[in-house]
């Protein structure tokens, strides 16, 4: 007994140290671990109260299982959050190198269960859910969840009372670690362990295996069919009552949102990315022996765990093929991560992939190779099956290396310093660029964040109506994400937003032109970016309550049942100890024959493609060996500005210098070149004048947190040999004529509180609002969509920040909607100057129809029940100092029929890092439209860029209602009072183009 | 015989309920009694011990209650009746806050006798509450501003109606001056109008004991008028790279004010009478510098500036003269290429390089143009494609506005 349990000790311990030391350095970088840290840290703080205010206006926390965020509640007092996490996730690592050894015991005989154990330890699908997703509840389950099925094996089979509230209580147990792998747990688990229990019993009947036939089987159905059935009604009973506040909460408060995109649904052929993450990571080396596996799971015995097992297998193939969609049905699909599945598979399979091992070093295959092969061969094939397990295992756990998963890691201390400091923490604040370390800094502090890192509990309209997981990596969804930042952006007022904090340069444009401004960079050298004028949180918040029961249930059933499942344990094991109890196998080791020549092809076969796929796809996907990899090549390289690997792309013979290319790279700046995301390019190819010449014609589509982007480039191709070269182009020929700039600068300052004190802001230190005008508005409607359009003055002698809304009515007064200018305004403004503004209605309840995306090229109006036909324009202004730059000008410009061409012009100091020009169209002085374009490029100072703004057809353009002194609202004052001897003097153009710009260099004072 | 019982009790009955009530004490019948206390105003913070009671005509031992009634409730003090004599104990009653308060002497839910005590603030203490509104206003003296002050005691109450306050007011460029307000409907307040200079008027206000924070109104300037342009440096050829220094002189506003810096002033180019150029500027010590680029092709502008739509300065007229001296260009039949160069300047150097040449190449009706820029005075236009095969061309090369032909044949 000794020597056979051996290895599932040594199991434990390597999965301790291999798993336990591992994870030191790996979890921080997964994708969930500080989700539930965040959970954790909420027990932690509050037992008993359900309601967390710290994400999406608040949510409650009755929507996920509490027993792991508990547990790491109760550890964290001791050890704190983090080692409380790590100290639990080793706990689940002995759980689950248990559960497996255990569950084994089912299927296969002893010896073999140990070498499934020791199996477990290296599992690529389980290496990948700890140490890349971090989803240390689901593991939690699981792990019961394989515990638990001896119990009921044993209940079953042997009317065992006591199995039957061992089975129920570890269930139990489960259910509130993580309540998905009961409710599947019990199709994909139970179920053939009860099926497992009903054959075994026939046989015990009938004698041996061969001799059971389907009636006998069913004839036992039948006779314990009462027990099943009461079995399932407890198993029921238990799943809804221990986690009772979550079935009511799911009930009592739907969240309608649109599905989110998830890899695990993608055809895995279509996008080898998520089948490589999602199917062949998981199933790993075991791949490689699927016919062995399935061949043991469909033997007699294990017929039900094989039928378990191939369904699994076929849903975790994803969208793959159209079947796991057929079986589903489409909501379940598209709410369900697949991955899951093939997880569960990965684990059916485990008891046979130790058998296999058993056979490879001690059964009929070691035998077949060392007799039938030779030594070598069998050393050849151990090393290459010991090898390909550790392989995948290294290979994910170091998958960050290779892809990065997460940004680096973030200091958390300056930026709670900062909410910490005058009060920061009464307005809501939003991240973006942190990756799931959002969460940990949500733990860290007391402020709220509109954001979130639980998208089940989303419930802003903004973000439920969009496909969008969360704010913060809105670049990574597309114009989907992207336009959900846009929203809170341009009303953070709505939220009580006020603070962002940046760790993506993408962002800064959308940030400048949407009214944001930076504030400082912080000793970690995250970007704090704040928007002026936004009121604080008020002082009550609200909130959804649970009755008191319920919070008595979510506070003390999980941890009284993990206490009882501990007694139990306990109990069972001095009892055994006592009574010198030994378990007896349930299955004998049967050297079983097989036809090992027909696993040893389709090993062989798989490493050919293995190796074969692999030698393709790196010889056809080298860089030069063709003009479409090269050019493709040098776009990637260019987007993620590895400016080397770009150098490295041109001829060797005559391209620059590395230093003259990175100067040539870094001189301008845009929006292209330092805040844009490629999303796809479009060649095409004609002759050079060479032979052996192409010249090629790229058109890339970019994102950038504003707008999209075509851009066209003409590169030019050589082949030398194999390979193609890129050539260079001509160097730029334009030089400004001065080289050293002289100019006079402003600066203005807001020494804020005067005094250093935390209390209410004294009078003497409020600056009166500046006195801006609006010189005219009206509500326009172009085509079907409505919007609000005017000019402002600032006509006070300070700076100023202006934040412009609307709002719009329906005959009968009723307020239909209320919208901000986003950055068809200039925010900032010097004395007496003017900006033109243009506020669009854009609807937060998008719904996704089909085939339907957002695109904020394409305008998404509004749809209103009435027509609106009255307005109210509201201006606010404070005053500001933030550095602005207007030294620019438009020049050289050409009005044609359908068109304005020109140039920018920069005659400052500073770079224009992102040109704006926006134009307001006149008529007899009254602005009836405003229209803008953003240039590609950035301008150096003494520089011009050109333009083109086009001219809009004046006929599409109907005022609805014209602005007048009670509906044009300032700073809470009706115009009426505002004086400005300026206003109605006239303008005689009858189309006037506004240059504004966002100059980053001003950033770093 | 019952019957008439019945009604013999119930007439009975009847008689009997209709017996006189019992009379209602009157205070008259109860007697009287009279507060022993005859001040009408005390100062706030000042105690009152006991107040004393007479009565007369009041059992011994009755329970007599003071009612202290004020604007926040009442208090109710009791006492017993001795001698028709009772004293109420009035040591613990702070009396700090301005206003009227009642004593009512009652008993037996009877009001025996009332007295009004008004409680009047003492003289101004420590910080006056000060309020001003708006800080900021235009010079000129169409815009006013507020200040209002609630001075108040050591307590908290604002001082008497007619209470002087004394408000110390320096206009910039001035001396300072005191002018005293009373104190009406609880606060004081004064009005200024700004003078014609800017700067800051300094205000302070002190009342006996009680002063205010120094408060400020910082007198702008109003809105610029009529100024000048001059040219500081410029380059009269049109090589669009040289720059044009344009100056407005100090702008000020009708009282001779240097406006705000950063006012923000427009400078506009004109040429055959249209807009070409705009360009935003600033005012730094009230005077707006702008750089404009000199135009491409020889031309003249009409240069003026404007601070808001008529506001306009005067106007500066500057022709340019073509900045190209000579262009050579000929066809290299071994490349196939149009070269051009030297293309020298009126300077006799080679133009600046990127400066734009424009090539156009006709046949019949078609034409095709060729952009490039000059590099060290040349530059070169290959004639890719199957456009330029066998036949005559002309050709037009542009540089700097001037033009120069020459008829190609290819062969």
């Amino acid at each position: 007994m000794k020597s056979q349990v051996r290895y599932y000790h040594l199991a434990l311990i390597i999965g301790l140290v291999f798993h336990g030391t591992l994870m030191f350095f790996t979890f921080e970088k997964t994708y969930d671990a500080y989700v539930h840290i965040f959970f954790a840290d909420h027990y932690a703080e509050n037992w008993f109260e359900t309601w967390n205010y710290k994400w999406y206006t608040g949510f409650t926390i009755t929507s996920y299982p509490p027993l792991v965020h508990q547990i790491i509640a109760l550890l964290s007092y001791v050890v704190g959050l983090k080692l409380g996490f790590l100290t639990w996730g080793m706990m689940v690592v002995l759980l689950f190198i248990r559960g497996v050894y255990r569950f084994s015991m089912l299927w296969v005989d002893q010896r073999s269960a140990e070498y499934a154990a020791l199996a477990a330890v290296f599992c690529s699908s389980f290496v990948e859910a700890i140490h890349v997703f971090g989803q240390l509840p689901s593991m939690t389950g699981l792990a019961l969840l394989l515990n638990a099925c001896p119990e009921i094996y044993n209940w079953l089979r042997h009317r065992s009372r006591i199995h039957f509230v061992k089975a129920v209580l570890v269930l139990a147990l489960t259910t509130t670690a993580h309540h998905v792998s009961t409710i599947f747990g019990m199709v994909f688990f139970v179920f053939p362990v009860l099926g497992l229990a009903l054959i075994d019993r026939a046989v015990d009947e009938k004698g041996s295996i061969d001799e059971l036939r389907v009636k006998d089987f069913i004839q036992q159905v039948w006779k314990n069919l009462p027990r099943i059935m009461f079995f399932g009604a407890v198993s029921l009973f238990i799943l809804i009552s221990v986690v009772f506040p979550y079935w009511y909460w799911s009930k009592t408060d739907p969240i309608t949102q649109v599905s989110i995109p998830h890899g695990s649904r993608d055809s895995f052929i279509e996008t080898l990315s998520s089948g490589l993450v999602f199917f062949l990571i998981p199933w790993g080396m075991m791949l490689f022996f699927l016919p062995y596996l399935f061949k043991n799971a469909f033997r007699k015995r294990n017929i039900f765990l094989g039928l378990s097992l191939a369904l699994m297998f076929l849903l975790g193939t994803g969208g793959t093929t159209p079947l796991p969609k057929m079986l589903l049905g489409e909501t379940a699909f598209n709410i369900l991560t697949l991955d899951r599945f093939t997880l569960w598979a990965t684990m059916l399979a485990l008891p046979f992939w130790g058998a296999f091992l058993r056979d490879l070093f001690e059964g009929t295959f070691y035998h077949y190779l060392k007799d039938i092969w030779s030594g070598w061969v069998y050393r050849f094939t151990q090393l290459l099956v010991i090898g390909g397990i550790l392989a995948f295992s290294l290979f994910i756990i170091n998958i960050g290396y290779f892809r990065s998963l997460q940004p680096e890691t973030i200091e958390t201390d300056p930026i709670t310093n900062f909410l910490n400091k005058s009060k920061h923490y009464e307005w809501r604040y939003l991240t973006l660029g942190f990756g799931d370390q959002m969460a940990w800094l949500a733990a860290n502090t007391q402020a709220l964040s509109v954001d979130g890192n639980y998208h089940s509990v989303r419930r802003l309209p903004e973000m439920t109506s969009r496909a969008v997981e969360r704010l913060e990596n809105a670049k990574y969804q597309g114009m989907e994400g992207i336009g959900a930042l846009q929203q809170f952006l341009t009303v953070p007022d709505k939220y009580n937003l006020k603070y962002i904090f940046s760790n993506d340069k993408f962002y800064d444009p959308l940030l400048y032109f949407t009214g944001w401004q930076y504030l400082q960079v912080l000793e970690n050298g995250i970007a704090i970016w704040e928007r002026p004028d936004v009121a604080p949180l008020p002082s009550i918040l609200p909130r959804k309550t649970i009755p008191d029961y319920q919070k008595m249930i979510w506070g003390i059933v999980p941890i009284t049942v993990l206490i009882l499942v501990i007694l139990m344990k306990l109990f069972s094991f001095l009892y055994r100890q006592y009574f010198k109890i030994e378990k007896r196998a349930i299955v004998k080791t049967r050297n079983l024959p097989d036809v090992w020549s027909i696993h040893l092809i389709w090993i062989g076969f798989m490493a050919c493609v293995f190796v074969g796929s692999t030698g393709f796809m790196t010889y056809y996907n080298q860089d030069r060996i063709s003009p479409d990899n090269l050019i493709k090549a040098y776009f990637h390289a260019i987007d993620y500005k590895q400016f080397e690997t770009a150098h490295q792309f041109y001829d060797p013979e005559n391209r620059k210098s590395i230093d003259q290319f990175m100067l040539e790279i870094s001189l301008e700046d845009g929006i292209l070149a330092s805040y844009a995301k490629l999303d796809g390019i479009d060649i095409s190819y004609k002759k050079g004048d060479q032979k052996n010449e192409l010249i090629a014609k790229v058109k890339a589509d970019w994102i950038t947190a504003l707008m999209t982007y075509d851009t066209e480039h003409i590169l030019k191709l050589k082949k030398k040999g194999n390979y193609w070269h890129l050539l260079p182009d001509g160097v730029e020929k334009n030089i400004p004529s001065d080289q050293f700039i002289q100019r006079p600068e402003l600066s203005f300052f807001n020494q804020g509180r005067r005094k250093a004190i935390v209390d209410l802001t004294e009078r003497e230190d409020i600056l009166d609002r500046p006195q801006v005008d609006i010189i005219s508005s009206s509500l326009v409607r172009k085509d079907s969509s409505f919007h609000v359009v005017g000019e402002i003055q600032n006509i006070d002698n300070d700076p100023s920040y202006i934040t412009v809304s609307a709002t719009l009515y329906d005959e009968n007064d009723n307020e239909l909607v209320s919208y901000n200018a986003k950055d068809l305004v200039i925010h900032n403004l010097l004395p007496k100057e003017r900006t033109p503004f243009r506020i669009d209605f854009e609807s937060t309840q998008w719904t996704n129809q089909e085939g339907q995306t957002f695109n904020p090229a394409e305008f998404n109006e509004m749809a209103f029940d009435s027509d609106p036909v009255k307005f109210v324009v509201n201006v606010k202004s404070i005053v500001t100092d933030t550095r602005q730059y207007k030294s620019m000008g438009i020049q050289n410009t050409i009005y044609d029929n359908n068109k304005i061409t020109g140039e920018m012009i920069n005659y400052g100091t500073r770079e224009i890092n992102i040109p704006h020009l926006m134009a307001g169209y006149y008529n007899d002085n009254q602005i009836y439209w405003v229209d803008d374009t953003y240039l590609e490029r950035g301008i150096r100072p003494q520089r011009k860029k050109p333009f083109e703004l086009i001219i809009i057809d004046q006929g599409k353009i109907e005022i609805v209602a014209l602005g007048n002194d009670e509906n044009m609202i300032i700073n809470g004052t009706a115009r009426t009072y505002i004086e400005n001897p300026t206003r109605n003097k006239k303008n005689n153009k009858s189309i006037q183009i506004f240059p504004d710009g966002y100059a980053a260099s001003g950033n770093s004072e | 015989m019952i019957r008439y019982l019945y009604i013999s009790i119930l007439f009975a009955v009847l008689l009997l309920s209709c017996g006189d009530k019992e009379p209602i004490k009157t205070t008259n019948q109860f007697g009287s009694a009279e507060i022993l206390f005859d001040k009408e105003n005390i100062k706030a913070g000042d105690k009152i011990n006991i107040i004393d009671v007479k009565t007369d005509g009041i059992v011994d031992g009755e329970e007599l209650n003071l009612l202290v009634s004020n604007k926040w409730g009442v208090k109710v003090l009791t006492s017993q009746l001795k001698n028709d004599k009772a004293s109420f104990d009035l040591l613990e009653l702070d009396f700090q806050e301005r206003g009227e308060i009642e004593f009512i002497l009652t008993a037996e839910q009877k009001v025996l006798d009332r007295h009004k005590l008004e409680i009047l603030p003492l003289s101004g203490d420590s910080l006056i509450e000060s309020f001003l509104g708006p800080k900021t206003i235009f010079v000129g003296g169409e815009e006013k501003t507020m200040l209002t002050n609630v001075t108040t005691d050591k307590y908290g109450n604002p001082i008497l109606d007619g209470s002087k306050v004394n408000y110390s007011i320096r206009f910039p460029g001035e001396k300072s001056y005191t002018r005293e307000v009373e104190a009406d409907h609880l606060v004081s307040f004064i009005q200024l109008k700004s003078k014609e200079e800017i700067g800051k008027i300094i205000i302070g206000a002190n009342c006996d004991k009680g002063s205010i924070r120094e408060q400020e109104i910082r007198v702008i300037p109003g809105y610029p008028t009529k100024f000048r342009v001059e040219v500081v440096e410029w380059f009269p050829y049109a090589d669009s790279r040289q720059t044009v220094w344009i100056r407005t002189d100090v702008i000020r506003d009708s009282f001779g004010n240097v406006i705000a810096d950063g006012t923000m002033v427009s400078f506009m180019v004109k040429a055959n009478s249209k807009i070409i150029n705009e360009y935003k500027s600033f005012t730094v010590g009230g005077i707006a510098n702008v750089y404009l680029e000199n135009p491409p092709t020889e031309t003249s502008w009409e240069v003026f500036a404007q601070s808001d739509n008529e506001n306009r300065s005067n106007s500066i007229k500057l022709d340019f003269e073509s900045n190209i001296e000579s262009i050579a260009f000929d066809y290299d039949r071994r490349k196939h290429s149009v070269f051009v160069g030297p293309i020298t300047s009126k300077l006799g150097q080679f133009v600046n390089d990127g400066t734009e040449v424009s090539l156009i190449i006709s046949k019949g009706e078609s034409e095709i143009l060729l952009e490039n820029e000059a590099l060290d005075g040349f530059c070169e236009f290959k004639l890719r494609g199957n456009k330029f095969v066998q036949g005559t061309y002309a050709l037009a090369l542009e540089v700097g506005g001037e033009r120069s032909t020459k008829r190609l044949v290819i062969r």
